[in-house]
């Protein structure tokens, strides 16, 4: 096992932008869903409604394990496995937290050219979030370890 | 909760997954396969499959398991629009 901080754990976080996240319900059936995440100070921050099912699973289960796949490597064919301790929380994460996401997800140059290029149905995504359930929330997820696996 | 890469395909609308030979026994086991795209928020499109897996066939140092879905979902966040 790898520790959270070693280089090539690093590199996923940084070459990946979608991690599947793998959470367990209070009666211990699995669930999986792809999330956005963003690291900052040894913590992925996930934005999600307060009672999502992940935020709900973690809130009784809180060991959830991750798969990035590192879609901006340059080599491909393996993906990293985390493990890591999940918090759900009330509430959007903290503005500055809220702008190294805007940067990653709204502003980068492939994100820029597909929100411009749907301009259009931005207050439908608004009504959509509004609709979350529990209304906002964010879970906090401290890697514990990781292994780097081979993608059939 | 365990999660691993695979492989996957349709057989008509069942999916299978591939794993390594010699990876994960999912005989009898509940299992979700997902597969999805992205990353941006137009972009980002999937759908999961929940079902209990048994195994299909063996070739090329793949295991494929089929999954007979019980539960369904999937989105396609490019094609929002009014209810």
């Amino acid at each position: 096992m790898l520790p959270p901080d070693a280089p090539v754990v690093r590199e996923f976080l940084r070459d990946s932008l979608v991690a599947h996240v793998a959470s367990r319900s209070a009666a211990g059936r699995p669930f999986v869903t792809p999330l956005w995440f963003t690291p900052h100070a040894g913590v992925l921050w996930v934005t999600t409604g307060r009672d999502t099912r992940v935020a709900r699973n973690v809130a009784r289960q809180p060991e959830v394990t991750l798969l990035l796949w590192g879609e901006a490597r340059p080599r491909p064919g393996k993906a990293l496995r985390l493990r890591a301790r999940a918090t759900r929380h009330a509430g959007l994460p903290p503005w500055a937290l809220l702008l190294r996401i805007a940067a990653r997800y709204y502003l980068a140059p492939g994100a820029l050219a597909s929100e411009f290029g749907n301009v259009t149905r931005w207050l439908l995504r608004a009504r959509y979030y509004a609709q979350v359930g529990g209304g906002p929330g964010h879970v906090r997820l401290v890697p514990l370890d990781a292994e780097v696996v081979p993608a059939p | 909760v365990a999660i691993a890469p695979a492989r996957a395909r349709f057989v008509g609308d069942r999916p299978l997954v591939g794993l390594a030979t010699g990876g994960a026994d999912l005989a009898g086991r509940e299992v979700i396969v997902l597969v999805d795209d992205g990353p941006w928020w137009f972009r980002l499109r999937g759908a999961s499959f929940r079902g209990v897996a048994r195994r299909d066939s063996e070739a090329e140092g793949v295991v494929w398991w089929a999954v007979a879905p019980r539960r369904v979902l999937a989105w396609d966040y490019g094609m929002i629009r009014e209810a």
